[in-house]
C-alpha cells in the first residue's frame, strides 16, 4: 500500500493570528487531495512586514528561522497566501543576498523550488471534487504579488469555477486593495481611498462574496467594507473550496 | 561653468565600477530588430489611405486626376485669399494654377506673410502606411512654415514614396537623406490636436486645423 | 487647487488633502482609465509587445553603460551641424547658461514648449528674474502657468483641472467671457498664443530623444507648439537631460513606437520633428542659432548605482496611469516636479531632504507601474531599495521597534507568546515609530477580529 504523501502547511503570520479558519480550511483541502498535513512548528513569518518597510536586516532575522524550518521539512510546502509565497519564491533571494551567506542562499533555492501558493497547488495536483450547489455569487480579487510576481492568475479562477456557478468579474480586476503592509497605516487616507475604489468595483458586480488568496487583502477590504456598512462577505479561496468539498470544522 | 571634459569625466567616474547587476530582474539581451506590426500593410497604398483617414487627414485627390483639377477643388472648398507654396518638386505648376485663379501667393520665407496665409501647400519626401504620416523635409521644401502656420495644409504625396512603417524611414535615414539631414524633418500625422482638457481631443490647436492629402503619381 | 509644497506639509498630509477632493478624484479617474486603456489598445498594433519592451530595456542599458562615449559623439555631431553645446552640472548652471544667452542676445520674450527638465531646474523663475517674459505654449502648461500651479501629470499637466477649472485659468487672459467647451478653449489658445510665437526672441524646448549618430533632437508633440517654438524665433535653446540620448536612428524607431503608444495610446503623435542644427542656407526658414544645454543635475549620481535603470525612463507617464496610489492622490501630492511612481523614485534621488526621501513611501508596491512601463523599469524594486536606504536613517525608536519584533518573531516560542498576548494587532505593525497605528487603521476601517487562540494553538490541540 502506498504511503500517504505528506505536505507541509506554512500558515503565515496573518492566518496564524487573525484568520485561523483559513489554516484549517487549507488543511482540509490538502487532506481531501490525499495528503497528510504537517505544520512545521518553527516556521513563524516570512519577514515581509519588515522587508516592505525597508528594514531588511530585521526581515532576514525572522525569515531565516522560517527558512530553516521549511528547509528541514524536506517536503513540498503549501502557503495559503500569495504575498508570502512571493516572498519565499522571489524576494528571499535578494533578502539573503543582502543579509545572508551562501548557505542561506542554497537553502533558499531549495525551499523556493518546493513552495506553492494554495490555488496553484490545487490546480496543478487536482483540486478535490465538490458540488457546484453553491449558488452564492462570488467575485475574485486578484492580489498584486501573486499576479505580477508569480504570474498566478488563471489557477485561482479555474479552481473557483469548479465550485462556484456564478463567478462575476470586476471592472478593476487586478487593482491593488491598498494594503501594502505598512503603507496601510503610513498613508491611511490613500490606503482607504484605494480600498474604496476596489470595493466600489467589486460591489458593482452584484456579487455576494469577495474571494481572495491573500488574508491581508481580505482584512483591508473587509475592514473598510464593514465601516461603510456594505453588504459584502469576504472569504479566502480555501474557505470556499473547503465548504464545497466537505463540512468545515 | 562646467566644460565638456569635466562633465564627461564626472560621468566616467560614475561608471568606473560598471553598473551593478540586477539579481531579481536580470537585463535581457533582446536585439532591436525591425518592429513587427499586426495590421496588414501588404496593400501599402490602401493601408496609407485608411490610416491617414483614421488620423483625421482628408484625402482630396487621387493620382489619376490632374494636379490642377485637384488644386482647384481645394481652392473651391477652402476659399483662401493667400496661399503659401513650398519648393517641393510635387508643387511644380501649383503656383501657375493659383495665379490663374487669381489667388495671391505669399512671399517665400516671409514669416508674417506665411502666417497670414489661409492655406499652405507642400510636397512630402515620404508617406508611411502604418500611421498615415507624411514626411516633410525643410531643405527639399525650402522652408518649414508652409506646413505649419496656415490653418489648412495641403500635402501632395507621391504614391511611389509611400512605405509601410516608420522603421522603413528611420532605419534607412542614410538612403532617404544621402546628402545629410536638413535642419528639420517632420513626420506629420493628421491635423494638430490636444487632449489637455479632460482628455477630450480637440483638433486645430497651434498647427494646422486641417490636413488635406492629394495623392499624386 | 493650490500647490502643496513639499517642505511645508508631510506626504501624509498632502495625500490626505488630495483624496478628499471630489472634483480631483473624478478628473483622475477619467484620466487614468482613459490613458491606460488607450495604451493597451495601441499596443495591439505590436505583434510582440513584450519583446519590444525587452529590446528597449536592453538598448537603454547599453546606452547608459556607454554614456560618456555616446554624449561625446552627440556633442561632436551637434557641433558639426552648427549647434552650440553647453554642459551644465547643476540646475543653477543650466539656468545661468540660458539667462546668459538671453542677456547677450537682448532677449525680452520667450516661448516655451513643454519640458519637465525646465521645471526641475526652475528655469522660468530664473528668466523672470532677469525680466524676460516667458510664455508656456503647450495648452496644459499654459493653463497651469496662468493658475500658478505645477504640472500634476507628465503628459497632461492640467489633468487635475476639469473643463470649468481650465476655463477659469484661461479667463484671466481673455477680455471676452469664455465657455468651457475644450474645442473653444483650444481655439482661444491658438489665437492668443499665435502672436506670442511670432513676437518671441527665443524658443525654449525640451528634447524627447537626442540621436547621437547624427546629432539630431527629436520632439514628439501633438499641438504644433513644439514646431512653432523651434522654428519661428531666431534662437532655439533645447534643454537636454544627459540620459535622454540614443545611439542610433534604429533605436529611435523602437523608442518612438513605444513612447507614443504608452503615453497617449497613439500610433504616432501629430508631429515628430527631427532637428539637426540651425536653418541651412538653402532652407530659408528656421532659427539662426540653436543651443543645446546638456544637464546633469544629479543624474551622474544615479548612474552606476542600483538605481541606474531609472535613467532609462522616457517620460511617457504610463506608470502614473497604472498606479492605484496616483489614481487617488493625483500628482501634486508627490510634492515636486515628477509625480507617480517615476516621481516617487526620482524625487528622493534628485533632491536631498527628508521630505524628498519620504516620497518613496507613496506606494503599496503593487508592481502595476513595472507592468505598464514600456522600458520594463522595475520601479517597485527601486522604491523598496530607497526604503532600505531610508531605514538606515530611521529614528532610534523605529529601528528599535523592528529589532524587538525581529527578536520576538525569530524564535518560535516568543512568536507564539506574542500571538497569545493578542499583541498581534499592533505587533504586525511597527508599534513605536508611528503614533497611533491602531487609530490610523481604525479611522477608516473596522479592526480585524483577533481570535483568542492562534491557528497554531488550535492545530496543536486538535492533533492531541
Amino acid at each position: 500500500m502506498q504511503p500517504v504523501p505528506e505536505v507541509s502547511l506554512f500558515p503565515t503570520c496573518i492566518v496564524d493570528a487573525v484568520k485561523p479558519e483559513i489554516g484549517f480550511a487549507t488543511a482540509h483541502i490538502l487532506e481531501r487531495m490525499g495528503y497528510a498535513v504537517a505544520v512545521p512548528d518553527a516556521a513563524t513569518c516570512c519577514g515581509q512586514p519588515a522587508w516592505n518597510a525597508g528594514h531588511a536586516e530585521a526581515a532576514a532575522e525572522v525569515a531565516r528561522t522560517t527558512l530553516e524550518a521549511l528547509a528541514e521539512t524536506g517536503q513540498e510546502i503549501v502557503v495559503p497566501a500569495g504575498s508570502c509565497a512571493t516572498m519565499i519564491r522571489v524576494f528571499w533571494r535578494e533578502l539573503f543576498e543582502l543579509h545572508g551567506d551562501a548557505e542561506d542562499r542554497e537553502l533558499v533555492a531549495n525551499v523556493a523550488a518546493r513552495t506553492f501558493e494554495l490555488s496553484e497547488f490545487m490546480d496543478a495536483r487536482g483540486a478535490p471534487n465538490g458540488d457546484i450547489d453553491d449558488p452564492e455569487s462570488v467575485v475574485y480579487h486578484r492580489s498584486c504579488h501573486m499576479q505580477r510576481e508569480l504570474d498566478i492568475v488563471e489557477q485561482p479562477e479555474a479552481v473557483l469555477d469548479t465550485y462556484i456557478a456564478d463567478r462575476r468579474r470586476s471592472a478593476s480586476e487586478g487593482r491593488c486593495c491598498g494594503f501594502g503592509g505598512m503603507f496601510s497605516i503610513k498613508l491611511p487616507e490613500a490606503s482607504v481611498a484605494m480600498a474604496d475604489e476596489v470595493l466600489d468595483s467589486l460591489a458593482a458586480t452584484g456579487a455576494a462574496r469577495v474571494v481572495s488568496c491573500d488574508a491581508s487583502c481580505l482584512m483591508q477590504l473587509e475592514g473598510r467594507a464593514a465601516r461603510r456598512g456594505m453588504d459584502l462577505a469576504f472569504v479566502h479561496l480555501a474557505e470556499v473550496a473547503d465548504r464545497a468539498t466537505g463540512s468545515p470544522t | 561653468m562646467t566644460d565638456k571634459q569635466q562633465f564627461l569625466e564626472t560621468v566616467r567616474v560614475a561608471l568606473r565600477d560598471g553598473i551593478p547587476p540586477n539579481l531579481l530582474r536580470p537585463l535581457p539581451d533582446t536585439p532591436n530588430d525591425p518592429i513587427e506590426y499586426t495590421p496588414d500593410l501588404s496593400d501599402t497604398l490602401g493601408a496609407f489611405i485608411r490610416s491617414a483617414g483614421d488620423s483625421g487627414a482628408e484625402l482630396v485627390g487621387t493620382p489619376d486626376e490632374a494636379l490642377d483639377v485637384v488644386v482647384r477643388r481645394v481652392l473651391d472648398t477652402v476659399a483662401p485669399k493667400v496661399v503659401a507654396v513650398s519648393n517641393d518638386p510635387e508643387c511644380d505648376g501649383v503656383a501657375e494654377t493659383l495665379t490663374s485663379a487669381g489667388i495671391e501667393i505669399s512671399a517665400p520665407n516671409d514669416i508674417a506673410a506665411t502666417a497670414a496665409a489661409d492655406l499652405g501647400i507642400t510636397g512630402a519626401v515620404a508617406g508611411i502606411a502604418l500611421t498615415g504620416s507624411v514626411v516633410v523635409d525643410a531643405k527639399r521644401a525650402k522652408g518649414r512654415l508652409a506646413s505649419l502656420l496656415p490653418k489648412v495644409h495641403l500635402v501632395l504625396l507621391s504614391t511611389r514614396r509611400i512605405v509601410s512603417t516608420p522603421g522603413d524611414v528611420f532605419r534607412k535615414m542614410d538612403d532617404w537623406f544621402p546628402d545629410g539631414l536638413p535642419s528639420n524633418v517632420v513626420l506629420i500625422t493628421g491635423p494638430s490636436r490636444s487632449a489637455d482638457i479632460e482628455l477630450e481631443i480637440t483638433e486645430g490647436v497651434h498647427g494646422p486645423q486641417q490636413l488635406l492629402i492629394a495623392l499624386v503619381d | 487647487m493650490t500647490v502643496i509644497p513639499i517642505e511645508e506639509l508631510t506626504l501624509r498630509q498632502r495625500t490626505a488633502v488630495a483624496v478628499d477632493e471630489p472634483r480631483l478624484r473624478i478628473s483622475l479617474e477619467r484620466a487614468t482609465d482613459t490613458l491606460s486603456s488607450r495604451q493597451s489598445t495601441a499596443y495591439g498594433q505590436f505583434a510582440d509587445p513584450e519583446r519590444l519592451r525587452s529590446a528597449a530595456r536592453a538598448a537603454k542599458a547599453q546606452v547608459l553603460s556607454r554614456l560618456p562615449d555616446v554624449l561625446e559623439q552627440l556633442a561632436d555631431r551637434l557641433e558639426a551641424s552648427g549647434v552650440v553645446v553647453h554642459w551644465a552640472s547643476t540646475d543653477r548652471e543650466a539656468c545661468d547658461v540660458v539667462t546668459t544667452i538671453a542677456m547677450e542676445r537682448g532677449v525680452r520674450r520667450v516661448v516655451k514648449s513643454k519640458s519637465m527638465l525646465t521645471e526641475e531646474i526652475g528655469l522660468n523663475q530664473a528668466l523672470d528674474g532677469i525680466g524676460v517674459e516667458v510664455t508656456e505654449t503647450d495648452l496644459g502648461e499654459w493653463i497651469i502657468q496662468l493658475a500658478g500651479e505645477t504640472p500634476s501629470h507628465i503628459i497632461v499637466p492640467a489633468i487635475h483641472r476639469d473643463r470649468a477649472q481650465c476655463r477659469d485659468a484661461l479667463q484671466t487672459v481673455s477680455d471676452e467671457p469664455l465657455g468651457d467647451a475644450p474645442q473653444d478653449l483650444a481655439a482661444f489658445a491658438r489665437e492668443a498664443l499665435r502672436s506670442r510665437f511670432l513676437a518671441a526672441d527665443m524658443g525654449i524646448s525640451g528634447v524627447n530623444f537626442a540621436v547621437a549618430e547624427s546629432g539630431s533632437l527629436i520632439l514628439v508633440t501633438n499641438e504644433g507648439n513644439g514646431r512653432l517654438t523651434t522654428s519661428v524665433p531666431p534662437i532655439h535653446v533645447a534643454m537636454l537631460g544627459m540620459e535622454r540620448v540614443l545611439e542610433s536612428w534604429d533605436q529611435l524607431d523602437l523608442f518612438l513606437a513605444l513612447l507614443t503608444r504608452a503615453a497617449t495610446g497613439q500610433p504616432i503623435t501629430t508631429y515628430v520633428s527631427a532637428i539637426t542644427g540651425p536653418a541651412q542656407a538653402e532652407e530659408g526658414e528656421g532659427p539662426e542659432e540653436v543651443h543645446v544645454v546638456i544637464v546633469d543635475n544629479g543624474r551622474s549620481e544615479i548612474l552606476g548605482t542600483e538605481f541606474t535603470e531609472m535613467l532609462a525612463c522616457i517620460r511617457c507617464g504610463a506608470c502614473l496611469n497604472a498606479c492605484p496610489v496616483y489614481r487617488v492622490t493625483g500628482g501634486h501630492a508627490y510634492g515636486w516636479v515628477y509625480p507617480g511612481p517615476m516621481g516617487a523614485v526620482l524625487t528622493p534621488l534628485l533632491l536631498e531632504s527628508e521630505a524628498a526621501g519620504e516620497v518613496a513611501d507613496a506606494s503599496s508596491l503593487c508592481g502595476a507601474c513595472w507592468e505598464a512601463c514600456p522600458v520594463g523599469i522595475p520601479l517597485q524594486d527601486m522604491l523598496l531599495a530607497l526604503r532600505r536606504r531610508q531605514a538606515e536613517e530611521a529614528t532610534l525608536a523605529e529601528r528599535t521597534a523592528w529589532r524587538v519584533w525581529a527578536a520576538a518573531w525569530s524564535r518560535p516560542s516568543t512568536y507564539r507568546a506574542s500571538l497569545r498576548t493578542g499583541a498581534i494587532a499592533t505587533g504586525m505593525f511597527d508599534p513605536s515609530s508611528l503614533r497611533g497605528p491602531v487609530r490610523r487603521w481604525s479611522d477608516g476601517r473596522e479592526m480585524p477580529k483577533v481570535p483568542k487562540r492562534s491557528f497554531r494553538q488550535q492545530w496543536k490541540e486538535s492533533r492531541q
